[in-house]
């Protein structure tokens, strides 16, 4: 009797797996306009983009649940010319780069700043948007002028788990341990800033200006902005198709003056603003 | 392979796996603890030999402090409010009754996760800005809003518990005890309550060791317990096999050390049968 139930749940387990797998594995040949130009050819391809999207205007879920932002339509415009489907979703970002070599997404494209400790895990694409750090503080702080402020030990910095913020933030500090707070996003760290449970927040500048203006009033910049990075999209070690493809056709987006729309586009009302004719990209992307 | 299992059926008495070794009362052994002794000492052989896995133990070592203090100061606080909920959870004022049963009721309703994510976005920076400075720093430390908010989010359950031990004790006991003058308080705290300890023991005791498992859910407000340590350092060093490996492990060893405590105290306590 045992033997029975277990072979019914057996078969059932089974039965669902096929059923499971039939339509998947049979997906309707998209008619996908061939690509143009002596691009690369992704035939259509199917990709999933991981992404922590609470970090606007790079990537946010707007109010109609829709994920939008500057990264977003960067890429499907790099998929019109590659000729592929990119569809983006949510998740951690101290997750993301893990879970691109386990092959959950097939790239991620989240603000990722381009690092040579991050360079040994996976392989970055070519910069796509030069980027400096910041710092928030409330409206009515003085006593914190720049980043060299942040030595004194009664300073708090808040910043995202994972981030070269996170990073960049520990070595600004005096004591590590005490002075940085780690938080799940950035919208959580600027809500600590606002309740007093930290002094400041490290942040990417260009990720600073929809945060600032959603907190008007409440939050600043205080200083010039800091360092100099540069931000990439990212592929698993050694998936060298993907990555010259979408490498090839940030070029050609970069070339035909998309890359400038966009940024003019999402950051039409909110400062700071990149510098939307592009030229600190130019000698990596070529004009 | 299929002559194994030839003979295996054939053999009715390997039923039981004790009978079939021929050693009776092998199988009242606790072979689950045996599993696991050996599982640990494999472990323990594993990390305590590998330079990574010693530096692991030591850099997520710092987190279990906190998750512990976080843990004990939680479960603290909500037994005191889990006693005055549950009190009042069989009073027969119905305004006290109401209150606590509406408490009850919402708190369990919600996910505790999201608990702390309300105390954090909502509750905390309201009181913040109302509260006098000197006290405003309740609301503005993590690490305590942590705790107030996995204490209010248990403090519910533990409720619950207390009730049904008071109802657990026969009402002939207080009627006993006020018949002999004592007036309900008196009653309550004498006769009532002692009985009730020893019946609401054990669920207690599971519920210290389920909180400290909840514990890592402050992480997501950063407080700096053993999992946020994990995720930090799985995301900086990208190795995430050793550090939630060494989490689950830590986790595991705290857990079964707090329910060997609790077992100790519930022995202790039993009513002799």
């Amino acid at each position: 009797m045992k033997r029975l139930v277990f072979a019914c749940i057996a078969l059932l387990i089974v039965a669902t797996m096929v059923a499971c797998a039939t339509p998947a594995s049979a997906p309707a040949p998209t008619t996908a306009p061939a690509a143009t130009g002596g691009l690369p050819d992704l035939k259509g391809r199917e990709l999933k983009v991981g992404s922590d999207t609470t970090y606007p205007p790079f990537e946010s879920v707007d109010k109609d649940k829709k994920i939008v932002g500057f990264d977003v339509e960067l890429v499907a415009e790099i998929c019109k010319k590659v000729n592929c489907k990119a569809t983006f979703i949510t998740a951690d970002f101290d997750g993301l780069m893990i879970a691109v070599n386990n092959k959950t997404y097939d790239f991620s494209v989240s603000g990722w700043t381009i690092t040579d400790e991050r360079g040994k895990t996976v392989d970055f694409g070519l910069p796509y948007m030069q980027n400096t750090q910041v710092l928030l503080v409330r409206n009515d702080e003085t006593r914190i002028k720049g980043p060299e402020d942040l030595k004194k030990p009664e300073f708090i910095v808040a910043v995202q788990l994972g981030t070269t913020n996170a990073i960049t933030a520990k070595k600004l500090v005096a004591d590590a341990n005490k002075q940085v707070k780690e938080f799940q996003d950035f919208p959580a760290a600027v809500q600590a800033l606002i309740n007093k449970q930290a002094d400041a927040v490290d942040i990417d500048t260009f990720a600073a200006s929809d945060l600032l203006d959603q907190n008007k009033g409440k939050v600043k910049i205080t200083g010039a902005p800091f360092g100099d990075e540069f931000l990439g999209f990212v592929f698993r070690k050694g998936d060298a198709e993907l990555k010259n493809a979408f490498d090839a056709g940030l070029k050609a987006v970069y070339k035909d003056g998309t890359w400038s729309k966009l940024c003019e586009k999402w950051w039409k009302d909110i400062e700071p603003k990149p510098e939307c004719a592009g030229k600190g990209l130019a000698d990596k992307l070529g004009k | 392979m299929p002559d194994a299992e030839l003979s295996a059926t054939k053999k009715p008495l390997s039923a039981q796996p004790g009978r079939a070794l021929g050693i009776p009362g092998i199988e009242r052994l606790p072979w689950w603890i045996i599993v696991l002794v050996i599982g640990g000492i494999i472990a323990a052989s594993v990390i305590f030999t590998s330079a990574d896995y010693i530096n692991i133990l030591q850099i997520l070592g710092s987190g279990i402090y906190l998750t512990l203090t976080v843990t004990f100061f939680a479960f603290l606080l909500a037994l005191v409010i889990g006693l005055i909920a549950g009190i009042m959870r069989v009073s027969t004022n119905p305004i006290l009754y109401t209150i606590s049963t509406l408490y009850v009721e919402v708190i369990r309703g919600i996910p505790l996760l999201v608990q702390i994510l309300y105390f954090f976005y909502v509750i905390a920076p309201f009181f913040a800005e109302r509260v006098p400075e000197p006290m405003a720093f309740i609301f503005r430390d993590e690490v305590i809003q942590g705790i107030i908010a996995l204490a209010i989010g248990y403090g519910a359950y533990l409720a619950e518990i207390y009730r049904a031990g008071i109802q657990a004790v026969s009402r002939g006991q207080i009627e006993a005890a006020r018949s002999l003058g004592m007036n309900y308080f008196q009653a309550m705290r004498l006769v009532i309550l002692p009985q009730a300890l020893r019946v609401v023991l054990p669920p207690l005791g599971n519920d210290l060791v389920s909180m400290l498992k909840d514990s890592a859910l402050t992480s997501a407000i950063s407080v700096k317990e053993l999992t946020l340590w994990t995720r930090q350092r799985s995301a900086n060093t990208f190795r995430p096999l050793e550090h939630w490996t060494m989490a689950a492990l830590l986790y595991l060893v705290m857990t079964l050390g707090l329910s060997l405590i609790v077992r100790y105290l519930e022995r202790k306590l039993a009513i002799p049968r």
